[in-house]
């Protein structure tokens, strides 16, 4: 089978086993199925990836023409949906099937005796379908459509346990909850509120998504292109087929619905609170299917992205790496730490994006979506390890000294702990690495501002190696500080296990540097220059010291037996508050946007649809006014048809004489 | 007939008064019975009045179908009244007034069709030719007017009665329904 | 003397129209649906009276038009009859009367 075939294969296998699966009531049937599907699924990806890798080309599949507009000699053109396939989504096609894959697998231990398991296979493979078809689409068209099925999948899998009340009423919340956990609202933290808030917060970048969308397409009509949204027709506006500033606003668009997806400041707050859902579907969530769709598509769309558009995506990346790295330090609730550094890492990436081509940026970002994807999924694994071990306990304070009771995803969580701090001959060292040369290299190009994005990345990278081993340290270091906690411990079960040991590979460097392949995958045969040369280099220095800092920080401060933490903690008290308040994001988002402009929006549209009740002033009344008015009418209608058949006959031989009359009175 | 005596003359204008007298009874009688009854005479005093106009036929058809079937019929249905005598109920005082009033209505029409034919014919185009038996006469008979240039209403004329009959009997009778259904 | 005999129009035409009024009158004003049935039947007479009248009268000798016409009439009221029978016996199955202020509900 050809490439091009294949990879239509590849985009409808999850599709059919989500089909397959949603029928299906016994859980573990269910996900043997959705596993294997997505398994088999993984291996076609990866030949269409050895294929297009290797040669290094872009391969366009079967194009589906959907929808013919006008004539082309008119000015007429068409859009459809086809299948597309280059390195880069060849690569990201095989981490989306091979992690649903895994998380299947572990899934399959993790919620076994859930009531509602069954639900999940059929969600997390429509997910996967929804996220190939970003990943596989060859126009801006069927982009967003895979785009808002992304949207729905991450809906349902955030609402899975729907029935969960909000947690300031639910009791087992309240008991095992972190002793720090002060920022978030808890009246509205609970897996309905959590999928609609990430639901709405994406609406609101899609309304920018779906902007600049229609900005291409007028762009590429009025240059006459006949598949306006093809990355084809980008590129051709992109060399000069429009102006700058309309290149620009189309770019800010598409980044709008990025940071939405790809929950960056200022839209961030849904995907903490997106924890509400199981901890398997945060795993996918988090690393291959809905936040990595924003960074993709920036990294698709980047023919749009001028100078101007790439600084705010780097210095949008910047603020929110450093923000979110100083909430991940003070979270208590070991999911929390890793949800805001997931935000902190995808922060990393644009500012790797916004770094530009010229320096490298896209291929640095991707890489380290790519590796990233890899150990943030094992961490989450492992998190959900340790809290199906522990009995729903999630709190940092309560648990610890793990490492003996739970080795091997002791081990696999150390691993990933090392990559997403950029440990040297990690994954995680490799790609960030690139990020920071590329974001180096484009400050030294460009000076002054430009300079902004890196040194807030590297601020953020040192807090992540903090972070990351205080949550470590604390998990699975010294003793149990309450051992009724984690008094039965183990380790998930072989299934389960063999997910993590799978998994903890991939957070070395080797198999992603290995041969220089994704490197040449990503930047293609473009040689690197002198200076990027000369930035990876200082870079490396620059990430080997973060990392080192960072980690005796984390050893110093949160080392078992250590106060020093604490200490600094009341020391820096006006900065510790401020993280753990998160930056009052949340609460103003809530006060500002939620309760003021939404309520008032709300009590507006009240007015106008039910009004006083009375008067027609509101539709509502003006409904009643019309159901009443009719009625009236009826009412005096009935007086006339009131069934006596007597009155019918007068009014007949009446009406017959005055017609007759009529017409004999000459 | 000019020459018709007293006598003729007199059976004639008894025949108008018998119709119109059962006509007026039949009409304001509260008796329903004795209503059909009224109609009966009236209607027997119109087939005398279609004897005179030398419509022996049509008479026959009067007597035979009207008086014979139809009344039968109505008086058949003055069973379903449970107030046959009307001593009970009296028709209220308003549809009276309404009843007067299109017949003053009616009235008035038949009045200025009346004048208008007697206009008409005292302008003295054609009087009845006397001493010709209008069936056997020069014309064409009922019968081949019905089968000649009357034929298509006459057929239609069927085909209205069967649909009457068919209509009547699919009334009538009671259709199986389902087991819940109320019977009406 | 002519016009108030039998050869004249008048005695028909009076006859006719009392038969027509009266009709109206009882189809109207009868609370009683044999009653309407009554004058229904008076009126239809009414005009196969004048029909033949007419036709005797006025149109030419030995023109039986108008009598055919009251042929037909003879056949719509029987027509008639007979639908007004099995309507009012539907009636009556289901409000057990006939009487038109009684039946006004239009229920099953």
């Amino acid at each position: 089978m050809s490439v091009e075939v294949l990879s239509v294969v590849v985009l409808l296998i999850p599709l059919a086993a989500a089909a397959l699966t949603a029928r299906i009531r016994h859980s573990d049937l269910a996900h043997a199925i959705g596993a294997v599907a997505m398994a088999a699924c993984t291996v076609l990806a990866v030949v269409v990836a050895i294929d297009v890798v290797g040669r290094g080309v872009a391969v366009q599949g079967p194009h589906l023409r959907w929808l013919e507009l006008g004539a082309f000699e008119l000015g007429g053109f068409e859009l459809g949906a086809g299948t597309f396939v280059d390195p880069l989504g060849a690569v990201m096609a095989v981490i989306v099937t091979a992690l649903a894959t895994l998380v299947l697998v572990f899934d399959a231990w993790y919620l076994r005796g859930d009531p509602l398991a069954a639900r999940f296979p059929w969600q997390l493979c429509g997910f996967a379908f929804a996220m190939l078809a970003v990943v596989l689409a060859d126009n801006l068209l069927m982009a967003f459509v895979g785009w808002e099925l992304v949207g729905l999948g991450s809906y349902l899998l955030i609402g899975f346990w729907f029935h969960k009340p909000a947690a300031s009423d639910d009791a087992e919340y309240q008991r095992n909850k972190g002793a720090g956990a002060r920022g978030v609202i808890e009246a509205s933290l609970s897996p309905s509120f959590a999928q609609q808030k990430a639901f709405v917060m994406n609406r609101v970048g899609d309304a920018g998504f779906l902007l600049g969308i229609g900005i291409v397409l007028v762009a590429a009509l009025a240059n006459g292109q006949r598949d306006p949204l093809s990355w084809s027709s980008l590129a051709t506006l992109a060399a000069g087929g429009t102006s700058e500033a309309l290149l620009t606003l189309a770019a800010l668009g598409v980044f709008c619905g990025a940071i939405a997806k790809s929950a960056q400041f200022p839209l961030h707050p849904w995907l903490p609170d997106a924890m509400q859902g199981p901890t398997t579907a945060s795993s996918i969530i988090h690393a291959a299917t809905m936040v990595a769709a924003g960074v993709f598509l920036v990294a698709r769309c980047e023919a749009l992205f001028t100078t101007t558009a790439l600084d705010v995506v780097g210095w949008i990346g910047g603020i929110t790496c450093l923000l979110a790295a100083a909430i991940a330090c003070v979270q208590w609730d070991l999911k929390a730490v890793l949800a805001y550094s997931t935000i902190s890492q995808l922060g990393l990436m644009f500012v790797g994006l916004g770094a530009g081509p010229e320096a490298g940026g896209r291929a640095a970002g991707i890489a380290h979506l790519f590796t990233h994807a890899g150990f943030k999924c094992l961490l989450f694994l492992c998190a959900g390890a340790v809290i199906h071990a522990c009995a729903g306990h999630q709190d940092l304070a309560r648990l610890g000294g793990l490492r003996k009771r739970m080795p091997i995803t002791a081990i696999a969580s150390l691993l990933a702990v090392l990559a997403i701090s950029g440990a040297p001959l990690t994954s995680g060292a490799f790609s960030k690495d690139g990020v920071l040369a590329a974001a180096l290299a484009h400050a030294t190009a460009s000076g002054g501002l430009a300079y902004g994005p890196l040194v807030l990345a590297v601020i953020g990278s040192l807090l992540t190696a903090i972070y990351m081993f205080r949550w470590w340290l604390r998990l699975f270091a010294g003793d149990a500080r309450v051992p009724d906690c984690s008094a039965h411990a183990h380790d998930p079960a072989r299934s389960a296990s063999v997910v993590l040991l799978v998994m903890a590979p991939f957070t070395l460097g080797l198999p992603w540097t290995f041969g220089g392949w994704l490197e040449t995958a990503l930047s293609g045969t473009r040689v690197p220059g002198a200076a990027l040369a000369e930035a990876h280099h200082t870079a490396t220095w620059i990430a080997t010291a973060l990392f080192v800092t960072g980690t005796l920080v984390a050893f110093v401060l949160f080392a078992p037996r250590s106060g020093l933490g604490a200490l600094l903690a009341r020391r820096l008290r006006a900065v510790h508050a401020a993280c753990s308040e998160l930056f009052w994001i949340d609460r103003i988002q809530d006060r500002v946007v939620a309760r003021g402009l939404g309520r008032g929006l709300a009590r507006i549209i009240a007015r106008l649809d039910l009004g006083d009740g009375a008067r027609i002033t509101s539709l509502d009344g003006l409904i009643d006014g019309l159901g009443r008015g009719l009625t009236r009418i009826g009412g005096a209608g009935s007086l006339v048809h009131a069934g006596r058949l007597g009155v019918y006959v007068a009014v007949a031989a009446i009406a017959v004489t005055a017609v007759l009359f009529a017409v004999l009175a000459p | 007939m000019i020459a018709a005596g007293v006598f003729e003359l007199g059976l004639f204008w008894t025949c108008c008064l018998v119709v119109i007298a059962g006509a007026l009874g039949a009409a304001t009688v509260r008796n329903l019975f004795h209503a059909v009854l009224l109609l009966g005479l009236s209607l027997t005093g119109v087939a005398g009045l279609y004897l005179y106009l030398d419509a022996a036929y049509l008479a026959c058809v009067q007597i035979v179908v009207y008086v014979g079937g139809v009344l039968v019929l109505i008086l058949f249905a003055t069973l379903f009244s449970a107030d046959v005598m009307g001593s009970v109920q009296r028709a209220p005082r308003w549809l009276v007034a309404t009843g007067l009033l299109a017949a003053a209505i009616a009235a008035g029409v038949a009045t200025r069709i009346a004048q208008d034919a007697l206009r008409t014919v005292s302008r003295g185009t054609a009087g009845p030719a006397h001493g010709v038996d209008a069936i056997g006469g020069p014309g064409p008979g009922i019968g081949e007017l019905l089968l000649g240039p009357w034929l298509v209403p006459f057929l239609c004329a069927g085909v209205l009665l069967t649909v009457a009959l068919i209509g009547a009997v699919a009334t009538v009778k009671r259709f199986r329904r389902s087991p819940g259904a109320r019977h009406g | 003397m002519v016009e108030l005999g039998p050869d004249g129009l008048t005695g028909y035409l009076v006859a006719a129209a009392v038969l027509f009024v009266a009709g109206v009158f009882a189809a109207v004003a009868r609370r009683n649906a044999i009653g309407v049935l009554i004058g229904i039947e008076l009126m239809l007479n009414a005009a196969a009276l004048q029909f033949t009248a007419y036709g005797r009268i006025h149109a030419a000798t030995g023109d039986v038009q108008g009598q055919t016409a009251g042929v037909f009439v003879v056949v719509v009221a029987a027509a008639e009859a007979v639908v007004a029978l099995a309507l009012l016996f539907a009636v009556y199955r289901s409000a057990h009367d006939i009487d038109l202020e009684k039946t006004r509900e239009l229920h099953s």
